[in-house]
């Protein structure tokens, strides 16, 4: 166990490397001059001497290479620079923006679970072929129809015909209704669609059969013979889903206007707020590293037959 | 009642579903008495497997039983609901699958799978531990490998992991597909050995499965041939040798006399 940890530990540093050079390029390199813009947004006269200042300041002036090295120190100490726009730094705006953005994600991927579950298990125990098509259309609908159209139609339904929200949002909790439903809908479906055909899978496997014919109840089998053997590849699904869902977030807090990290991020690229940018790639590209971590080490103490291939080697008789 | 069997399979015939082509099991019948073991022999694909699982009522799909009747005990297993089915399941009925690998839960201990038949059995914690233990002693199984995971073990020690259990499970009726598939000759005769020691223990009545005709001589005293999902021949272990017996039989002997 301490191995593979060591082992994914020593990894995660060339990863984070390439994350962090690549989100800071990335950006880096973007045409359209940040001093620049904000200068113009505020409207404010500038002379080419008051631009130099600027960049200075903000250390534009130096190389490419040296600002990257200059930002991968100061990161290591947690400092991630300014933002131009709010001149605040920036751990203070992740500091404002993440809870909500982490709320609502995790809201989410709880519900697409306990949906895709309710989903899954029923269309495959029944076996009955209608449910199972239901479902299979349903989420290939709720596949192909992008989520800023469905938030669209959710606050159509919601708020404009049935008035049972606001459509400025209150403040309050309910806020959150729509925009989880909207996140959740739609992998909602793909994990269900996942955990039946998983199902169906193990149901014919000889050890779910053996369980059956050693007269054991039916709910049993499924808590423990079925989802021991389902739940690996769920649980990876469920990873990559929550960072897709942390990333989903910025239309839909732009749609139902959440002050979450999205819409910090939209905002950031509104006004070339290069810091931001720069550490919202790299934190969403560690929350994925981090949740596949999480699922990777799940996934190790699910499957204790996988764990110890190079081991021992079969019985002794 | 004396001569009502324990067992009864009536006009068994199995299709795949939507296919009305040659039913793969057709019309087989047989019985069983109390502790008579019967042995089931034909080529690989003949259908006898899918006859175990038929009765056992867990056939894959697309194969759907059309038409037949098992009657254990005075009940036709077929027409059970879904709850009685499952209380005739282990302790009146019991299966051992061919292949050991995939029997046994790849993410569960050995104990795991051998305690929660206490749900069955409706037995205490101390009382199963006990029960597990004595047949872990009976079937030569050390104990150690009750913490072990099924890869632990060597496809001998898995077999007689299912023959513990079905210790525990006392079957009314047991039926044993192809235990000794893909096990060499020595731990063939270990499996053999448990299985006679747990057929006695158990006084089960036993269907077993196989196409090596040395092993069935070697445990049943009846025979059944199969062929293309139909029963070509019925005869007694003695009576094996007679030159007058159906093709398929006398096929089979010749062949294992070769080898």
């Amino acid at each position: 166990m301490r191995n593979f940890i060591l082992q994914r530990m020593a990894t995660a540093i060339p990863t984070l490397l390439g994350m962090s050079m690549l989100g800071f390029f990335m950006v880096a390199l973007t045409p359209g001059d940040p001093v620049e813009m904000e200068l113009r947004r505020l409207g404010v006269i500038f002379t080419a001497d008051q631009i130099a200042a600027l960049r200075q300041e903000y250390g534009l002036d130096q190389p490419i290479f040296k600002r990257y090295i200059d930002w991968l120190i100061r990161l290591l100490h947690l400092d991630m620079g300014q933002s131009i726009a709010s001149g605040r730094s920036v751990l203070e705006e992740f500091k404002t923006h993440l809870p909500l953005t982490i709320t609502l994600a995790t809201l989410s991927l709880a519900f697409s679970i306990v949906l895709s579950a309710l989903f899954g298990i029923t269309a495959a125990l029944t076996r009955s072929q209608a449910l199972g098509n239901f479902v299979q259309f349903f989420s290939i609908f709720l596949v192909s129809i992008p989520s800023f159209w469905l938030a669209l139609l959710l606050l159509f339904i919601f708020a404009l015909s049935l008035q049972w929200i606001s459509l400025l949002g209150s403040g309050a909790w309910y806020d959150l209704v729509l925009p989880v439903l909207t996140l959740s809908l739609g992998s909602a479906a793909t994990m269900g669609r996942l955990m039946r055909d998983r199902i169906l899978a193990v149901m014919s496997e000889d050890y779910i059969r053996l369980a059956i014919v050693k007269g054991l109840s039916p709910t049993l089998i499924l808590r423990r013979h079925i989802m021991k053997s389902i739940l690996p590849p769920l649980v990876t699904n469920w990873a990559v889903t929550f960072g897709a869902l942390l990333g989903g977030s910025v239309i839909v807090e732009n749609i139902f206007n959440l002050p979450g990290l999205g819409q910090m991020a939209l905002q950031a690229v509104f006004e070339r707020d290069f810091a931001i940018l720069q550490a919202y790639l790299l934190f969403m590209g560690l929350i994925f590293f981090v949740s596949n971590f999480i699922a990777d080490l799940l996934n190790y103490w699910l499957t204790p037959h996988f764990r110890e291939q190079s081991g021992s080697q079969g019985g002794t008789e | 009642m004396v001569d009502t069997p324990l067992f009864k399979l009536n006009h068994l015939t199995i299709c795949q579903q939507g296919k009305d082509q040659n039913p793969i099991i057709d019309d087989v019948s047989f019985s069983l008495n109390q502790g008579q073991r019967l042995g089931l022999i034909g080529r690989s694909g003949c259908g006898k497997s899918v006859t175990s699982h038929a009765i056992m009522d867990i056939l894959r799909p697309p194969l759907v039983r059309k038409q037949g009747q098992a009657i254990l005990q005075g009940q036709d297993l077929f027409t059970l609901s879904a709850a009685e089915k499952r209380r005739i399941r282990g302790q009146g009925m019991f299966c051992i699958f061919q292949s050991p690998g995939s029997a046994l839960h790849p993410a569960l201990t050995i104990k795991q799978q051998m305690i929660e038949i206490a749900t069955v059995i409706e037995q205490d914690q101390t009382t199963i531990i006990n029960a597990v233990e004595y047949a872990f002693d009976r079937m030569q199984l050390p104990i150690r490998c009750l913490t072990q995971y099924p890869h632990h073990l060597s496809g001998g020690m898995k077999q007689r992991v299912l023959m513990a259990m079905a210790l525990l499970l006392k079957p009314t009726l047991l039926i044993a597909d192809e235990p000794t598939t893909g096990l060499d000759v020595l731990t063939e005769q270990d499996v053999l050995k448990a299985m006679e020691i747990m057929l006695e223990e158990t006084q089960s009545a036993c269907l077993f499965i196989s196409h090596d005709i040395r092993i069935v001589k070697r445990v049943c005293n009846d025979l059944l041939v199969m062929k293309d999902g139909k029963i070509v021949d019925r005869c007694t272990r003695d009576e094996l040798t007679y030159r007058e017996r159906a093709e398929t039989t006398r096929e089979i002997i010749d062949a294992m006399k070769v080898a």
